[in-house]
């Protein structure tokens, strides 16, 4: 049973963190980054050829984190694999006790480091949430024929309330979690203003309910590093104010941490959020850091919490 | 140069004429030929005279803005853009040059001329 | 309409290698209507072969893709070494069905079904799917306007109404969202779309489709 479900059904406020594989074949890479983590998070996401740059797959590198004593969450996008393979790795993980899955689109191939290659986007992330619902609980392929064995996975989903069209967003929300979708990451959060109205929007239409949120953070090294984010990347809303802050700032690297810490001591207050993303983009050494000064610890211990 | 001219006869060619009267230049001017405004002078025309003898068609006609006809030079000028590109691609070493003038003003005409020097660059300058 | 766009002249040049009398053919359809393959194009790229010293001459037909447009041109293609063909693909494959043993070249890379927006400016609209859902839509096929072809869009990279993949590019989704809002259907929004049967798509291998009724 999938450990980061446990401790978000017990009511603990939980914590992940992310780890990328390494563009390379040497899982002690992976298990660097998952020693720094341990006993720092509840469950670590491996991303999926993220950015659509070439690197170990996150299903062997959730073996990885797994062998290491840490719990993963294996994220797949439907950039790269068909609802053929899709549904095959689904299978795999189940038998080798990969107890959580993120279901995303993933980016497109033009952004990533082999721009010439042909994409798949055969299906999207609702739908393969829906897929991977339906062979969990109905145990039936998406073309209905019968699944054998039993499942445990803990489905998850991304979504940005910060990208347009903006009064969508809630609504797609709702969209994939009726897909089945059990927890929520969303992208970084650096205006919390708007992501409290997206969370009362969110609580209205009682979707904290049916699946928890987890706000995700990402702690910046520098003004630089932020104006690049808001420039570049859809999706995250910076305000200028912060972008100040952290110019004036002696040390920025500093400042960026303690500008994080702000952000989940304010989201944790929020309404329906029930954990903390934290995407700390090589940058996994502050993750303990972080946690600790945030008041996030302990983190909750196997036997402490009792599977329901 | 061999220099095969088309000129409109609202002010390019009475330009022409007169600039032919008063001036001599180092070119070999091969023929002026009259049209009723540049805007009627097609892609097809200019690559046929390019076809030729001659190392460059010069179009000599009324000032975008002022063209007797509204947009004839604005579509020239459009045109002869576009055929010194495929020249370029095609490793022609041939030009097409616009210049416009008035009937009475005829400076731009020589200076003009005196751009044409066998270097395509040197030939697109803007004052 | 099908849209292609030239081939920059120093591929063509390379195809024609050493052929001295070259045919360019233009089409009298799509790629005259997209400026890139019509008559006055073909005059164009015969005139600049001359200038380059081959025995160049252009010819133009209604459609280059209907044999009944390219079958007189059997004699004329066996009088030349090569034929530039300015035609899309289909016009270029048509004409190697007349087996006349030369080689038939594309001036053009055919790129998609599209439309003027504006002129000067075409743009794709059909990835030819095989099972058209536009209206569930509010009009913009997903499938050819969104860069992933989401059919629960959108993804997290739409910024302002445009496409993170292509900035100059709109969000279909955005759009999608939009024109459904106008139409008070925001509802259909919420209806989770199954996955896509791709089979009648190119994906679903080569396609044909026949008339019984006009089969002589």
């Amino acid at each position: 049973m999938s450990w980061l479900k446990q401790v978000l059904q017990s009511g603990h406020f939980a914590v992940t963190a992310e780890v990328g594989p390494p563009k390379g074949s040497d899982p002690q890479v992976i298990r660097k980054k998952c020693n720094l983590l341990k006993g720092f998070v509840d469950a670590v996401n491996i991303t999926d050829n993220q950015t659509a740059i070439v690197r170990m797959s996150s299903f062997a590198s959730s073996l990885v984190a797994q062998e290491q004593g840490i719990e993963p969450v294996m994220q797949m996008v439907t950039r790269d694999r068909n609802r053929i393979a899709l549904q095959s790795d689904f299978l795999g993980a189940c038998a080798l006790g990969i107890s959580n899955l993120l279901c995303l689109t993933g980016d497109h191939q033009s952004m990533g480091n082999h721009p010439q290659s042909k994409n798949v986007y055969d299906i999207d992330s609702i739908q393969l949430l829906q897929i991977f619902k339906n062979i969990r609980d109905q145990k039936i392929f998406q073309n209905g024929e019968e699944v054998k064995g039993e499942m445990n996975i803990f489905l998850g989903a991304g979504e940005s309330p910060y990208a347009d069209p903006l009064e969508f967003r809630a609504l797609r929300l709702a969209k994939k979690i009726a897909a089945g979708a059990e927890f929520i990451q969303t992208q970084a959060i650096f205006d919390v203003e708007i992501f409290t109205r997206w969370m009362e929007e969110v609580c209205r239409l009682g979707l904290h309910k049916k699946s928890f949120i987890l706000a995700g953070v990402i702690p910046v090294k520098s003004a630089k590093a932020l104006r690049y984010m808001k420039n570049e990347v859809p999706g995250v809303v910076i305000p200028d104010s912060l972008i100040e802050r952290m110019e004036a700032a002696t040390d920025q690297k500093a400042e960026g941490v303690e500008v994080c810490i702000e952000t989940i001591q304010k989201v944790a207050k929020i309404e329906g959020v029930s954990g903390v993303h934290i995407m700390a983009i090589a940058w996994e050494s502050i993750v303990p850091e972080i946690v600790q000064r945030s008041g996030l610890l302990p983190r909750p211990a196997k036997g402490e919490i009792t599977s329901s | 140069m061999k220099i095969l001219v088309i000129a409109c006869d609202k002010s390019g060619y009475p330009a022409m004429i007169k600039y032919t009267t008063e001036n001599t230049t180092d070119h070999e001017l091969t023929s002026i030929l009259k049209v009723p405004c540049l805007g009627s002078v097609k892609e097809s025309d200019i690559l046929e005279a390019l076809e030729g003898e001659c190392d460059r068609v010069l179009l000599v006609g009324c000032p975008i803005d002022s063209c007797f006809h509204q947009d004839g030079s604005r579509f020239a000028q459009r045109r002869v853009n576009r055929i010194n590109h495929l020249l370029e691609e095609a490793d022609i070493s041939k030009r097409v040059v616009i210049s416009f003038v008035t009937a009475e003003k005829i400076s731009e005409i020589k200076r003009t001329l005196d751009l044409i020097s066998g270097t395509p660059a040197q030939e697109e300058l803007k004052p | 309409m099908i849209v292609g766009e030239r081939k920059p002249i120093p591929e063509i040049l390379a195809m024609l290698d050493d052929s001295k009398k070259v045919l360019v053919l233009g089409c009298g359809t799509c790629v005259t209507v997209c400026l890139t393959g019509g008559d006055k194009e073909a005059k164009e790229l015969a005139s600049l072969l001359r200038i380059k010293g081959y025995e160049a001459d252009s010819l133009t037909v209604e459609r280059q893709c209907e044999l009944e447009f390219i079958n007189p041109l059997r004699e004329r293609i066996q009088s030349v070494d090569a034929v530039i063909s300015l035609a899309c693909g289909v016009g270029v494959q048509a004409l190697y069905e007349l087996d006349s043993g030369k080689s038939i070249y594309p001036g053009l890379n055919t790129t998609f079904m599209g439309m003027p927006v504006k002129q000067g400016n075409w743009e794709e609209r059909c990835w030819g799917c095989g099972d058209c859902i536009i209206h569930l839509f509010g009009g913009t096929c997903p499938i050819t306007r969104c860069a992933k072809s989401l059919l629960n869009g959108p993804c997290g990279g739409s910024k302002d109404g445009k496409c993170e993949v292509k900035p100059d590019r709109d969000c279909a989704w955005q759009l999608i969202y939009d024109r459904l809002k106008k139409l008070n259907r925001l509802d259909w929004l919420l209806t989770i779309q199954p996955p896509k049967d791709w089979s009648t798509s190119r994906y679903g291998g080569h396609r044909k489709m026949t008339r019984e009724d006009m089969l002589l």
